[in-house]
């Protein structure tokens, strides 16, 4: 029943505390949320945290929900993840910041074929492994779909803060796929 | 055809995942509040800096340092001759031939009395009042007895003085003694202080160690250039970040600075100053690594002399004073918030009047000197 059910049903259950429901709630969200937090925060364990306190306070929260099309309900359960995400990346430092004193983005691009070749494994790595500020900015801006103008609300930085620090991150993560494709020709 | 960013964000959504079923189970837990998750709690990162914070309150509170001192009341010299020549003198208010001495208790100095052997004047009295509180605690005050030819000192507790601080005398003094506090401990810079501050001290500069040239014999002269040794520095220090460069460093940094004198008789006497500052700085991170971090920074630093000894003996030692400083470090980091800086630092001294040691900052109020230490990222 709980399986087949559409998400305004499901929601609804779930605001009467119906545990069927809620289970099915994280059957459904659980993986693709702490997929998610993943990209955002660098460590498993405090992504996994971070998944669970959002699966968490979207139950808590179910009734402020309005069903506006199939996927909403996960769109509504992102948009938690996400600011959860945000604030706790705000609460640490800004950690890393790359040893980059100005030179030009003269990093080729690397073509669809180069990038079919390289595993997801290694793209997701390559993000975690970016300073906490590009790691988000890149995230929320190619990933989430988000306008430098929202990002910058998001963050309290700048719309073109927002942009610069998107530059840094891919010419960051152009420079590492570029090496893994070197070694990959050797 | 896809732009690459495109291409990582379809291989991003395609992940395919498992979570294991202990993740569920917690999940349950949680929500039905059987498991009590802990808030990370950022107090532990907080106490640093309250600490720190702490410390230079009691700094800047502090008085400067003075030998500990006491004020006895005793009788004048017992001379049958000089009695007799000198008429009885009318009562008055403080016990016939009483007056007030001070002493030193010091380890290095040699006990010495002043005597004021003339009527018993509204200064010393006024000079009492401070102290009082001594004086009413006879049985702890060691006997002390000063040989000399003038004076004899013998005070049994019951023919002291019983002097009475009403609540609002005392009040008065304490909030003075606050306010003297205070200005002595944030008092202004300016080089005209010293003869201010040097007179208050007066009363209390008697048969002093508190000064290097009451430490060496009056023939001994100094002879051949003082040397000024490169200053020590190490710390521990707190960094909060303002953004992803920007950061506001301070904390505690111990600086020792080393001096040596030649005297014609006694020879080479080495001096020590300890100091205590705390640096408040805006640091700007030009590059960073997982284990490295490279800076620039530039604040202001207020510090204050713990002790001086001079040839193993603790002398008079300098007041609060403030530095203008700038800064390039190094940062290696040993975790995420722990690193180990060094950092070769440019600093100016403040001309103040509190500093009286000669010491390679007083020499070089213009400085370059290395810092190293621990450094907390928060």
């Amino acid at each position: 029943m709980y399986k087949e059910m559409d998400e305004q049903s499901l929601a609804r259950y779930c605001s009467h505390r119906d545990r069927m429901a809620e289970e099915e709630l994280y059957k459904r969200y659980a993986v693709r949320v702490n997929l998610l937090c993943r990209r955002y925060v660098k460590d498993e364990e405090e992504a996994k945290d971070l998944m669970l306190e959002t699966l968490i306070q979207a139950l808590d929260k179910i009734e402020t929900y309005n069903y506006s099309g199939k996927g909403s309900l996960y769109a509504w359960i992102r948009r938690i993840a996400i600011n959860k995400a945000i604030n706790q990346i705000k609460r640490q430092r800004w950690k890393m910041v790359l040893m980059d004193f100005r030179e030009h983005d003269n990093i080729p691009e690397p073509t669809e074929e180069e990038m079919i070749t390289i595993p997801k494994e290694k793209l997701r790595d390559w993000i975690a492994e970016l300073p906490d500020l590009r790691r988000t900015v890149f995230n929320l801006y190619c990933i989430d779909g988000y306008s430098h103008k929202e990002i910058g609300e998001m963050l309290g930085i700048s719309e073109t803060g927002s942009s610069s620090i998107l530059a840094k991150a891919r010419k960051q993560l152009k420079r590492m796929i570029n090496e893994y494709l070197k070694g990959q020709e050797r | 055809m896809k732009q690459w960013e495109e291409i990582i964000k379809d291989k991003m959504e395609e992940f395919d995942d498992t979570l294991p079923e202990s993740v569920f189970a917690e999940f349950r837990a949680r929500r039905d509040g059987t498991v009590h998750v802990p808030k990370r709690s950022r107090m532990i990162w907080a106490i640093v800096p309250a600490v720190a914070a702490g410390l230079a309150a009691i700094l800047l509170l502090r008085q400067p340092s003075a030998p500990d001192e006491e004020i006895r009341i005793v009788r004048q010299p017992a001379d049958p001759v000089a009695q007799a020549d000198i008429p009885a003198e009318p009562p008055v208010d403080v016990p016939e031939k009483a007056v007030f001495s001070q002493a030193v208790v010091s380890p290095y100095a040699a006990p010495k009395t002043i005597v004021n052997n003339a009527e018993p004047s509204k200064e010393p009295v006024a000079q009492a009042a401070e102290p009082a509180e001594q004086t009413a605690e006879p049985e702890e005050q060691p006997t002390e007895r000063t040989v000399g030819p003038m004076v004899e000192q013998s005070e049994p507790a019951a023919e002291r003085p019983k002097i009475k601080i009403s609540p609002v005398g005392g009040a008065i003094t304490g909030g003075g003694l606050l306010a003297a506090v205070l200005s002595s401990a944030l008092g202004n810079t300016d080089l005209s202080t010293e003869t201010d501050i040097n007179k208050a001290r007066e009363p209390y500069d008697y048969a002093t160690s508190a000064d290097p040239k009451d430490i060496v014999a009056p023939k001994d002269f100094l002879t051949g250039p003082i040397k000024h040794h490169s200053p020590i520095k190490t710390g521990l220090s707190v960094r909060i970040p303002v953004s992803e460069r920007l950061g506001i460093t301070t904390g505690l940094e111990y600086s020792l600075y080393r001096s040596s004198f030649t005297y014609s008789l006694s020879g080479e006497k080495k001096q020590s100053a300890h100091y205590l500052g705390i640096p408040v700085r805006l640091d700007w991170t030009l590059a960073s690594r997982r284990w490295f971090d490279i800076y620039l920074g530039g604040g202001i630093a207020g510090d204050y002399c713990l002790g001086a000894t001079f040839d193993g003996r603790k002398i008079r030692s300098d007041g609060f004073g403030f530095s203008i400083l700038g800064a390039a470090g190094a940062q290696v980091n040993l975790t995420e918030r722990i690193g180990i800086y060094l950092e070769p630092e440019v600093s100016w001294d403040a001309l103040s009047g509190r500093r009286v040691l000669q010491t390679y900052r007083s020499e070089n109020p213009f400085m370059f000197s290395i810092a190293t230490g621990i450094r907390i990222s928060l």
